[in-house]
């Protein structure tokens, strides 16, 4: 169950990649960024009394925002997409540790009063107070934070209540992708990404196109990041290590399963991957390690699943296509003779 | 083919193993928390609990990714075990917010309150306890003030992306301010980034001060190197940190938080419940000050007698010799 939670919100996350790599086909780095923001804003906010719903809109609202500099970075100054996103998420790092006003910033729980003291005060002294005669320190009483009673969206209890709010969160946001994409202006930005050239003559710029296109991905980004912080019950500044590879894992997955399929199925190809893709992780974290397998490996492994995923797509489409299988029913046959 | 694949793994993943378990996580594996585990291992066997006799130990660390973190907790609770461990502050709060019911061990956790991991230090109701690895900030100050009395500002090095580091840093701040010491931050989130500000504000620093950062726990050997150089002290609240080039050291022994550690797992796999056990750190006689004289002399520094008569670690003529 918690396997299943988590994957739907990874997969949401991938959602937004799915909309950049595949329909308007420009590949966002933005995403590591983003999704760190989406999370760092959604528990600032929580921390700041707003509440839970409004932390996580705030979140997809600020994804979209960084989501349409990198689109601006991009069509106005002319810079590649890929620089334009790592300048961005980039930015994002710094920008991120001031929203959280630190490192790491945990989702309020139910708390009273609290104080940071220091070892001295707590342990009654270190033993070498005597050596110090005047460079003295009297310590002074330290103002105590008082933190506010929350409420978190979620539970964390696995009773399935958690499962049905994230899984009405994605259909709410799959709903209207679907209605955006199918209106006219949602036409444009699909032909967009097949064919750019093509969409001139239309007489309608491709810069706003790319813009918006960012702007949704990221958008929703933002909100899974919003979202995997209040799940997991704090937001931190390496939280969106790795994300764009993680979501380019999941849509190739959900790809695969699914085949072909029609446009709105095709959405739903990122939540399927992403899900796969955490049952994939936490099995390899589960029996990996008897094969000396690691979970800091996984990255590794995504990557070159990705790279394999590519590379036989690109065989299967040429003329060796017909070659390449010949040849794996021959190491096939070959392996089988010799068990 | 591959659909089918993919199906058959999906499967495996929800079944699942239940065993009488003690699973371990720590953010990332480094000296200081690889001594931890071991404490916490070898007060285990200690107590007869051994790995793959009568229990099993289930050991992942998150690599230093956060969302590995997450994954890792979510994982262990599946695995329902008798106790989970949590190291360092995120691999502790993903455990924390994971679960409500299994019981959690925290270690080397600087400020767990602040982390919102317990309400407070002592008994707290609840499925959490742990033990700190908050250092004596101010005395270490103090020590620094001590050793050399015509320093005027002190150069504190960390990593503005820990949390631990930065609650050592406002620590530190308020000693300096009692005792009328200028602070300059050198920050990096990376070891290049960490010693290209070194470099960059070393000429404007009498002393270097390090917490339990640990970023730059593995760039010591620049900064010492550059330290030395420049003839500026380093003072550090970890002892190994201080053996790379420091000239005091003054804090804890990782092993010995292991095994405090240790002892509460123990106390829990006993049956004691995590609301009667008390989160707290460990005592002033576990600290240990550390003092190279050999730095000592290169610096042209006069170590006053008096702190070489409490020191327990004392390196002379390159040898270091327990008092």
């Amino acid at each position: 169950m918690a396997i299943l939670e988590q994957g739907l919100i990874i997969g949401l996350m991938a959602l937004g990649v799915y909309i950049s790599f595949r329909i308007v086909d420009l590949p966002d780095l933005t995403t590591d960024g983003s999704f760190a923001l989406g999370a760092a804003v959604a528990v600032r906010a929580l921390v700041t009394g707003i509440p839970a719903w409004l932390a996580i809109t705030l979140a997809a609202i600020f994804g979209a925002v960084a989501g349409s500099v990198t689109g601006m970075i991009h069509r106005k100054f002319k810079v590649n997409v890929l620089l334009a996103g790592i300048l961005v998420m980039t930015m994002l790092y710094s920008v991120n540790l001031r929203v959280m006003g630190g490192p790491n910033l945990p989702v309020p729980r139910v708390v009273a009063e609290k104080s940071t003291q220091s070892f001295e005060e707590m342990s009654g002294g270190t033993g070498l107070e005597d050596l110090f005669g005047e460079l003295e320190i009297k310590t002074q009483g330290r103002a105590l934070k008082t933190g506010s009673v929350v409420k978190n969206i979620f539970n964390n209890d696995l009773n399935g209540s958690d499962l049905l709010l994230i899984i009405f969160i994605i259909s709410t946001v799959i709903i209207l992708l679907t209605i955006i994409l199918r209106s006219d202006p949602g036409m444009l930005l699909r032909a967009f990404g097949s064919n750019p050239s093509g969409i001139v003559a239309f007489g309608v710029s491709q810069d706003t196109l790319a813009v918006v296109g960012l702007t949704m991905s990221n958008f929703i980004v933002g909100l899974g990041g919003g979202l995997f912080a209040l799940y997991s019950g704090f937001s931190d500044a390496t939280i969106g290590q790795g994300m764009v590879v993680t979501g380019l894992a999941s849509v190739i997955m959900g790809e695969i399963l699914l085949g072909r399929v029609k446009f709105f199925y095709g959405l739903l190809s990122p939540i399927i991957g992403g899900v796969i893709y955490q049952t994939l992780l936490s099995l390899a974290m589960r029996y990996g390690y008897r094969i000396g397998f690691l979970a800091s490996d996984m990255k590794l492994l995504t990557a070159v699943f990705i790279i394999v995923v590519i590379g036989v797509r690109q065989i299967s489409t040429s003329d060796g296509k017909r070659k390449v299988k010949q040849e794996v029913k021959r190491l096939w046959s070959n392996s089988k003779i010799s068990q | 083919m591959k659909r089918v694949l993919v199906c058959v793994v999906l499967l495996l993943g929800v079944l699942g193993l239940s065993l009488q378990t003690v699973a371990i996580t720590a953010i990332v594996e480094h000296p200081a928390l690889d001594a931890v585990r071991e404490g916490i291992i070898d007060v285990l066997i200690e107590n007869g609990f051994k790995d793959g006799e009568n229990i099993k130990i289930d050991f992942q660390s998150a690599q230093g990714s956060v969302s590995t973190a997450v994954a890792i907790a979510k994982q262990f609770i599946s695995l329902n075990p008798a106790v989970m461990i949590g190291i360092a502050t995120p691999s502790a709060q993903a455990l924390v917010n994971a679960t409500k019911t299994i019981p959690i061990v925290f270690s080397a956790v600087t400020d767990p309150v602040s982390a919102n991991l317990v309400p407070s230090f002592g008994k707290n109701p609840g499925n959490v306890v742990g033990i700190s690895d908050m250092t004596p900030v101010k005395t270490q100050i103090q020590l620094l003030k001590l050793a050399i009395p015509d320093v005027k500002t002190i150069g504190i090095i960390y990593n503005s992306g820990e949390a631990n580091s930065v609650t050592i840093r406002q620590f530190a701040k308020e000693a300096c301010d009692a005792l009328g010491l200028n602070i300059i931050d050198i920050t990096g989130s990376t070891t290049v980034e960490m010693i290209a500000s070194l470099n960059a504000q070393i000429k404007d620093v009498d002393a270097i001060y390090i917490g339990t950062d640990n970023t730059a726990a593995s760039s010591m050997e620049s900064i010492s190197t550059v330290a030395l150089r420049e003839k500026v002290a380093i003072v550090a609240a970890d002892i190994d940190i201080a053996r790379t080039g420091g000239l005091i050291g003054f804090g804890f022994n990782y092993y010995q938080i292991g095994r405090s550690t240790g002892d509460l797992v123990v106390q829990i796999l006993n049956g004691v419940s995590p609301s009667e056990l008390e989160t707290k750190i460990l005592g002033q006689e576990s600290l240990i000050l550390f003092v190279n004289t050999d730095i000592a002399e290169q610096l042209a520094i006069n170590i006053p007698q008096s702190i070489l008569d409490r020191a327990d670690l004392v390196v002379e003529d390159g040898v270091e010799k327990t008092r």
